[in-house]
């Protein structure tokens, strides 16, 4: 494989860099190349956060260029909108219907856009929209917490990844404790199957 | 990503590993003998990856009370023949620099090695400074990698070349070297435990230590031929590379910006040869002046300072005056913040003629909207978190008048509105010095806000300072047990380990009152009114009245109460009782608190309990969750 690019957004503690670990440690069985592209300190305290994903021979910086990403998943409803330049002219959004209103929108310093308004912008530079109800299904494997988990499931039937389902669901026996590791499953295989539905 | 990974025996097997962690590795695989270290993003990990394999590996590890008193631990364990290594973020070498530029005179008998980890774009700090103009200006050697990989050989470097011209060696990391998860090809581990070394008491040690003018002007000149010495051997050292093709075109690149550039001519398609600097101090000249003659064209790439750029334009004085030098002093590449590969590409094609591959400016025109449309998010205090408990009372003591002089931790994130309790942070420990400074010219109260960590590191003196000379403030030590923003370090203030009792925390009562401070009160914050109070008669004090406001950070309270199977007593709402005024998201930025349409509701899942909403809703309407 050439390259593949996922970038992955959301809020400081939603499990963005937890997705691309689960996926990179695929990756590195096979020994594809990978390389994360992190940030830490400041920004995770209920900041904006991006972890850059990035698979393939061709691949050297751990920032995907803009215009490069194949995949934006955004963890939170709103947060793609930061990134949108970097996805690429055929690339997919993959987004949760999830909103986490700043406590700044409160103090009046400001404004969680609309609905209708982040939907255009998405539309603007996607062909392929996805939005999903991720925290909903989440609940119904039975925890909140796994709604991460539902996205991977839903990227995974979505996206052209370098490996297969059943690879993916190793990894998350090996890197998910065990007392959630079968809610996290069940989240990854409903995620999984709302792909297929969409 | 684990210590399993960091442990690994079996050389040629690679593993997945942080930038920091590889670095870490690296350091055991030296052998390293005493590591100390003051966190600071994006250093932290190093350390943190350290301390959990201090005892298996045999080698001492000590969290410092700051950066310079890390350095000096190191080479003390340095002068005696040991390999010392120190770890710091780019702006604690300032707080160093004192130790630091002796120490590149005096030199060492052992190994010492600085890693200092430089911040482009400032995700995590307060200035962008480039630390290879402070290895010049100290005749410091210093190692600049390009990825975890070469950074985990590169330190092992640093500890031969320091151990071989008995000099302080740097490796100088960038956030995105420090913060890039990758495959890397760890080396052999060190077999056999260490033994004590013997301080040989007939060796007259001062003749190189004690410097004293007459021994640091001969150090001087050891400093100018050992400097001359090292640059011979970075003339042939395998970390300055020629790489690419042959071609009019060359590029002269360091660190990570190496890696924009590879990728940037494959998307170009472009025909380029390049020099790849790892050896920032000092420069393999000669080899810069070979790799001109073969061009006519040069681009400089390199995040930072026009450090490189400067360098090679003096070079091609000698070497081809014909070349043409593209970089930042002439506008072709940013000179502030951190690179990326489009930022190259753009570059490039301006020094080259040619069109980008793709219209960048198009595309971020058209994504500006977008941008603007995101809500601003930036880090917000943890639901529950006491600081912001301590942030609304002093709102309310001191009524909005009041210069606050802040600090560097969580807390600074009280600029942030609702509360705006912080009006400068300018380094670790200025609260207290620039609080001074304020009352003597000031007519309102003046207020220094600084933490727990930040207090050891750098505010015992400036509290010294302020007290002997009669200053008039009021000292707000926000005391949360913690080193929170970079991840739960142990400082002076905490216990070593949650479970450790070996060492006692210091009092910092005890430390302001033995310092001579007069007015001297510990508060709980989640005690509003008496936290109120307190801050009142704390400011009306005339001198350096104190105010510790105490209260384990939410984080370790969540992970305490976790480890003992139980989960915190929730608020709510009483929808009937809540008549929307909205005080307690106004007010508080608690993110466990939203507004709906005619009442707040609170985020059972994410509210910890810390009961603050309940005391400052004017109709009562916020209860505990079982009360019903």
């Amino acid at each position: 494989m050439d390259e593949l690019n996922i970038m992955i957004v959301g809020v400081g503690g939603q499990g963005a860099l937890t997705l691309a670990n689960i996926m990179a440690n695929v990756a590195n069985q096979m020994d594809i190349n990978t390389v994360i592209g992190e940030v830490h300190g400041m920004s995770q305290r209920g900041g904006s956060v991006f972890v850059h994903l990035r698979m393939g021979i061709k691949v050297c910086s751990p920032i995907i260029p803009l215009g490069r990403s194949d995949v934006i998943v955004g963890l939170e409803f709103s947060e793609p909108l930061r990134y949108l330049d970097f996805l690429s002219k055929d690339g997919s959004i993959i987004v949760s219907r999830t909103r986490i209103i700043p406590p700044l929108v409160w103090a009046g310093a400001a404004k969680y856009p609309d609905e209708s308004a982040i939907i255009e912008q998405y539309k603007l530079f996607s062909r392929n929209l996805y939005l999903i109800d991720s925290l909903q299904i989440a609940n119904s494997a039975g925890n909140g917490l796994a709604s991460n988990i539902v996205i991977l499931g839903f990227l995974a039937s979505k996206v052209n990844l370098p490996f297969k389902k059943d690879d993916i669901l190793h990894s998350l026996e090996s890197l998910v404790p065990a007392p959630i590791l079968e809610v996290n499953k069940k989240a990854f295989e409903l995620g999984w199957q709302e792909g297929k539905r969409n | 990503m684990s210590s399993d990974a960091l442990r690994i025996e079996s050389p040629g097997k690679r593993v997945p590993l942080l930038g920091n962690e590889a670095i870490a590795r690296g350091a055991i695989e030296a052998g390293v003998s005493v590591v100390s270290c003051y966190p600071g993003t994006p250093s932290s990990e190093i350390s943190d990856a350290l301390a959990s394999l201090s005892k298996e590996f045999d080698f001492y590890m000590e969290y410092s009370a700051n950066e310079k008193v890390a350095l000096e631990v190191a080479a003390g364990a340095a002068m005696a023949g040991g390999k010392g290594l120190a770890i710091m973020k780019h702006v604690g070498l300032n707080v160093a620099s004192d130790a630091f530029f002796t120490l590149a005179y005096t030199g060492v008998s052992g190994s010492l090695v600085i890693v200092v980890c430089d911040d482009p774009f400032m995700y995590s700090s307060q200035t962008e400074q480039d630390t290879r103009l402070i290895a010049r200006a100290a005749h410091v050697p210093l190692l600049d990698p390009s990825d975890p990989n070469e950074a985990r050989k590169m330190i092992k470097e640093a500890f031969n070349i320091s151990e071989r011209f008995g000099t302080p060696v740097m490796l100088r990391p960038t956030t995105r070297v420090c913060h890039t998860t990758t495959l890397i090809e760890p080396g052999e581990l060190p077999k056999g435990r260490k033994t004590k070394l013997h301080w040989d008491s007939k060796r007259d040690w001062y003749q190189q230590y004690a410097s004293v003018p007459a021994i640091s002007r001969n150090n001087r000149l050891k400093l100018i031929h050992r400097t001359a010495e090292i640059a011979k051997l970075f003339e042939e050292i395998g970390f300055n590379e020629l790489r690419g093709q042959a071609s009019e075109t060359g590029i002269l690149t360091s660190g990570i910006s190496y890696n924009y550039v590879c990728e940037a001519i494959e998307i170009m398609g472009l025909r380029a040869s390049i020099l790849k600097i790892g050896t920032s101090f000092p420069l393999p000249k000669r080899k810069m002046g070979k790799f001109l003659e073969t061009i006519k064209r040069l681009i400089v790439v390199e995040e930072g300072e026009p450090y490189l750029e400067e360098y090679v334009k003096s070079i091609a004085l000698d070497a081809n005056p014909s070349v043409k030098v593209y970089g930042k002093e002439n506008g072709f590449l940013p000179e502030p913040y951190d690179y990326d590969v489009p930022t190259v590409i753009k570059g490039i094609s301006k020094a080259c003629g040619v069109k980008p591959p793709m219209d960048y400016e198009d595309l971020e025109r058209r994504a500006a909207a977008a941008k603007k449309l995101a809500p601003n998010r930036p880090p917000t205090f943890c639901a529950g978190c006491p600081h912001t408990a301590t942030f609304y009372a002093l709102r309310r003591a001191t009524k909005g008048k009041a210069a606050l002089s802040g600090d560097i931790g969580c807390y600074g994130l009280g600029f942030l509105p609702p509360f705006k309790g912080i009006d400068s942070i300018i380094c670790m420990g200025a609260s207290l010095g620039i609080a001074s400074g304020l009352q003597y010219v000031i007519e309102e109260p003046v207020v220094a806000i600084i933490g727990d960590s930040t207090f050891f590191h750098a505010g015992l003196s400036p509290l010294a300072s302020a007290i002997y000379n009669r200053a008039n403030f009021t000292l707000l030590i926000l005391d949360n047990s913690a080193t929170a923003m970079t991840g739960f370090q142990p400082n002076p203030s905490t216990k070593k380990h949650e479970s450790d009792d070996s060492v006692a925390p210091i009092s910092i009562e005890a430390v302001v009152k033995g310092m001579g401070a007069e007015f001297v009160r510990i508060v709980n914050p989640f005690q509003l009114d008496a936290t109120i109070e307190t801050l009142k008669a704390a400011i009306s004090f005339r001198g350096v009245s104190v105010v510790i406001s105490r209260q384990l950070c939410v984080f370790i309270m969540m992970r305490n109460l976790k480890m003992a199977g139980k989960r915190p007593e929730s608020y709510r709402i009483d929808t009937e009782l809540c008549d929307g005024c909205f005080l307690c998201t106004k007010r508080l930025g608690c993110p466990a608190i939203i507004q709906q349409d005619k009442a707040a509701q609170i985020l059972s899942e994410t509210c910890v309990g810390c009961g603050v909403c309940s005391q400052i809703c004017p109709g009562h309407a916020i209860v505990k969750a079982e009360d019903r």
